[in-house]
């Protein structure tokens, strides 16, 4: 379903050199199944989703969404993606029922097919009771889940998901986490990015580990366990961005509380 | 382009914008109710109390009244208006208002004015209240009067009759219709407030889809959907352009219909009544409407540009000023001239003010039409280039902070210039010639043609090139030629000049130029080769042929080679490069030759041929020039230029020369069999 291949995104910087926010990434992500890119802030995780998305148009390698081609057919890339970007993106001033069928319609969806998709989200995501009211006079949480319905109102093969869970409560959290489930168990090809070690553990298939712009590591929690010689997936994870660059993780005194802990 | 798209991103951004209270009050609020209900209400207090203080009758104290008994007799008359009253301490009644005016008559006055001598009254007034000119008024009347009756008794006294006082009367007749002299009333506000209405209604909207969105992230989530960015710049920049003109066209009703009402309420409307032209109103909103595209263009740029609503908000103070110009300008009131025309706002403002009192010539209006349509094209080429840049997404991308600009400017890679580009260059480079030429035409002929060749056509080039880092080789086609192509360039730029002298005779004949138009061309030429007759045309022929087809064949024809099929490129670029020369006689001949010089470069990918045809055309045109002027003098060759010689044998037999030259220069021209030189349509689009 998602097939990343040498994917770089670099920015030209004022003394003529360059700043590579993302550099050769590889990964893929099947149907069905729910890939985690993990990795620090700055890591390079939201320039790849963007780069999948079309938003971004990389500056070398290239990746095919769905069967095509991100640099070749863009637009049908983005036909058959559903993606929440790290805010909820939603207008305001419409309601989320308003918001879900103008994303609807510009899918391509029309007449009953829209109405019923609408419909479809507004109680998988279980938005229909408050579907009528301003964006604006909804919670985080509620906002979340308008978020995701517009993100998949077209039933999507491929759902791009940028740190879905970020700034909600545990509550709401675990119901996006049903959902992102939900859509893989439906044959959808989850990609997120997230922060959370446990979420990626819980969630995830597959997992890459992002710093600096690359991917370090690849493979299921168990995998990257193997690899990193380590028990679990986080001190998998601290191991492989230490050994990417050792001053990241011990020049922070957080970070290496959490080490000991872990 | 999918209309469905741009119509639902549309319908979606009104039903945002009719549930934005703030909005919908600038929109509708200001013109449906706040302008009615202040300028009506100012009109009507204002009436009230000017009747008020004009029928008011003032109270005065007298002194020394008995010495003019007459003037005391004038002023107790009730049509007066006045009453006087005795008071003690008359100043300090007058700055407590108690009276509102001292008349102190002189000792003896009315004996001595009888006996011819002159005396001085003194009226002493408070200035700070607004009755004092009412009262002033009145007792200048009454003393008119006085001083009238003393004249009638100073004549009488001599055995005159009165009759010698009657004078000369004047009466002035306004051929101005009312519904002119509305419009001239109109043409100083009217401007203003259409373009100020206009941006301010575009403002709001072009926010909200701009920044707004990009604060939100859900421009982003727009963005991964299958709308293209042009069907979304498309969608949002409809709406704010509706905004704008529904905006400036409630305004422009509102505003006229209360504006008449006010002026027809003053007890002085300029001499009449006043009538509203609708098909004036229609016309100077007719004119407006590419300027309010370059306003709603310039507030979806800074909308783009910002990262926040209140960095936004910032940005278009200053933007908000523009439309003041058309303030000045109303105040200024220029004559119509070339120059104006083709300014940004200041030639909109010109035309409404001629579509209002009713002076518009058509020819004016569509060339300031023309020219905002151009300036509008251009502003709404840049905001569809923000919005096509991948970083709008970013939210540290700030192109317009130093750091920003820093990062723009130091990007090393070179590339091709963009149509919105060259045309904008092209634009700045016309308005230069129209303000800068006229301030040299007191300049020897040599210093003027190198200023205007290389300071307002070459330098510019150069200057934008640099900024815009421009790829230099491909840009300007700035590569070296076969040596058959300079051959083809010479046969050509002689070839050229036969053929288009007989055409201009042939044109003439069809469309005669007025003998002004010959002496305005040839006279300043004449009179540069009277001295240094070789060096002027050398300079001549190497200047235009290397200055003009620096930017026309260079940048100008390669953007427009990029985006469009080759003779398209090449008959607008021709179409520029002739409509810049400012000569509406000579177009269709620079018309011809700016293709022939275009064809040139498109075929030998170089510029050099061209600059010699080019200069070899002019430099031979300036050299016959010359001769004419060494053998018959300054005014023959003037009158030989005005009147073209009868087609004669020699005539056929130099077109035939001409027509060989260019066919042989064609053949030459041909591409190579070597595919090295790459001579191919498909190679040259770059």
């Amino acid at each position: 379903m998602v097939e990343v291949r040498g994917l770089t995104k670099s920015y030209d910087e004022p003394n003529g050199g360059q700043l590579v926010a993302v550099g050769n990434a590889n990964l893929s992500c099947n149907a069905g199944e729910i890939y985690g890119l993990l990795g620090p802030n700055g890591a390079g995780k939201t320039t790849t989703l963007r780069c999948l998305a079309t938003v971004l148009k990389p500056t070398a390698g290239t990746a095919t969404v769905a069967g095509f081609d991100l640099l070749q057919h863009p637009e049908d890339v983005r036909r058959n993606i559903g993606f929440l970007s790290g805010t909820t993106g939603l207008y305001q001033r419409l309601t989320p029922r308003e918001t879900v069928r103008f994303f609807g319609e510009l899918y391509g969806l029309a007449g009953d097919q829209l109405e019923a998709r609408v419909e479809t989200v507004l109680q998988l995501f279980r938005i229909t009771e408050y579907a009528d009211r301003a964006n604006d006079r909804l919670s985080t949480g509620m906002k979340q889940r308008v978020g995701l319905a517009r993100a998949v109102v077209h039933d999507p093969p491929v759902v791009i998901l940028d740190e879905p869970t970020s700034g909600l409560d545990p509550i709401v959290t675990r119901d996006v986490e049903d959902a992102i489930t939900a859509l893989a168990r439906a044959g959808r090809c989850v990609l997120l990015s997230t922060h959370s070690l446990s979420q990626a553990e819980d969630l995830c298939a597959k997992i890459g580990v992002i710093a600096h712009g690359k991917v370090l590591a690849e493979g299921t929690p168990a995998e990257l366990c193997a690899s990193t010689q380590t028990p679990n997936l986080r001190k998998a994870f601290f191991n492989l961005i230490e050994m990417y660059d050792p001053l990241s993780v011990t020049a922070s005194p957080g970070l290496s509380e959490d080490r000991g802990r872990a | 382009m999918r209309f469905p798209i741009i119509r639902t991103v549309f319908f979606k951004e009104l039903r945002e914008l009719l549930r934005d209270r703030r909005s919908m009050l600038i929109m509708f609020g200001v013109p449906l109710v706040l302008y009615p209900v202040m300028l009506l209400g100012m009109g009507a207090l204002g009436e009230k109390k000017i009747n008020q203080l004009k029928s008011d009758k003032y109270t005065i104290v007298v002194q020394n009244a008995a010495d003019a008994p007459k003037l005391i007799e004038i002023i107790n008359q009730p049509e007066s208006g006045i009453s006087i009253v005795d008071k003690p301490d008359p100043e300090q009644q007058l700055l407590n208002e108690k009276i509102q005016a001292i008349l102190v008559v002189p000792e003896h006055a009315e004996q001595r004015a009888r006996a011819s001598e002159e005396v001085h009254f003194k009226i002493e007034v408070d200035r700070s209240r607004q009755s004092a000119s009412f009262v002033e008024g009145k007792v200048d009347r009454a003393i008119h009067e006085y001083e009238r009756w003393i004249i009638e008794q100073r004549l009488a006294t001599k055995g005159v009759p009165a009759d010698v006082l009657k004078g000369i009367k004047t009466d002035i007749t306004d051929l101005a219709t009312s519904d002119q002299r509305f419009g001239h009333l109109m043409s100083s506000i009217l401007p203003l407030f259409l373009l100020i209405t206009g941006m301010l209604g575009a403002f709001f909207p072009a926010l909200s889809v701009t920044t707004t969105e990009r604060e939100h992230g859900t421009l982003e989530t727009l963005l991964v959907t299958p709308a293209g960015r042009t069907e979304l710049l498309i969608a949002k920049g409809t709406l704010v352009l509706l905004c704008a003109l529904l905006t400036a066209g409630l305004n422009l009703l509102s505003m006229s219909m209360v504006m008449w009402r006010v002026f027809s309420m003053l007890p002085d409307n300029a001499g009449g009544t006043l009538t509203i032209s609708p098909s004036a109103l229609g016309l100077a909103y007719l004119a407006a409407v590419p300027t309010l595209i370059f306003f709603s263009a310039i507030v979806l740029v800074v909308g783009l540009l910002a990262r926040t609503y209140r960095e936004a908000s910032s940005m278009a103070t200053p933007v908000m000023l523009l439309p003041v110009i058309s303030m000045v300008v109303g105040l200024a009131e220029p004559k119509i001239s070339a120059a104006i025309l083709i300014t940004p706002i200041v030639n909109t403002t010109v035309i409404i003010r001629e579509a209002l009192t009713g002076r518009v010539s058509i020819e004016a209006f569509a060339a300031a039409f023309a020219a905002s349509c151009l300036y509008a094209g251009l502003l709404v080429s840049a905001a569809a280039r923000l919005f096509s840049n991948e970083q709008l997404v970013n939210s540290n991308w700030e192109p317009l902070s130093i750091r920003g600009l820093t990062k723009l400017g130091s990007s090393p890679r070179r590339r091709l210039p963009g149509i919105d580009e060259a045309v904008a260059l092209w634009a700045v480079t016309i308005l230069l010639s129209f303000y800068v030429t006229p301030s040299l035409s007191n300049w020897p002929l040599l210093p003027l043609v190198a200023v205007v060749e290389i300071g307002l056509i070459t330098l510019p080039t150069l200057l934008t090139a640099l900024l815009a880092k421009w790829q230099w080789r491909e840009t300007f086609s700035w590569r070296s030629a076969r040596p058959r192509d300079y051959l083809a360039a010479v046969l050509a730029g002689l070839g050229m000049i036969p053929i288009a002298s007989t055409l201009f005779v042939l044109q003439n004949k069809l469309w005669p130029a007025s003998a002004d138009y010959f002496r305005i061309n040839t006279e300043p030429l004449a009179k540069g080769v009277i001295y240094h007759p070789i060096i002027v045309t050398l300079a001549v022929g190497l200047l235009a042929g290397f200055c003009e087809e620096f930017l026309y064949r260079g940048p100008l024809q390669r953007a427009l080679l990029r985006k469009l099929p080759v003779w398209w490129a090449l008959v607008i670029g021709a179409t520029l490069f002739s409509a810049a020369h400012l000569d509406t006689h000579g177009f269709p001949l620079r018309l011809l030759l700016g293709l022939a010089l275009g064809f040139i470069v498109y075929r030998t990918r170089s510029i050099f041929p061209a600059m010699l045809a080019h200069g070899l055309y002019d430099a031979t045109q300036v050299a016959y020039l010359a001769y004419q002027v060494h053998s018959q003098g300054v005014d023959a060759a003037i009158q030989h230029a005005s009147t073209p010689e009868p087609l004669g044998l020699d005539t056929f037999v130099l077109i035939g020369i001409g027509i060989v030259f260019l066919l042989i220069a064609y053949y030459l021209l041909r591409p190579s069999s070597d595919s090295s030189q790459g001579l191919t349509p498909r190679s040259l689009l770059g």
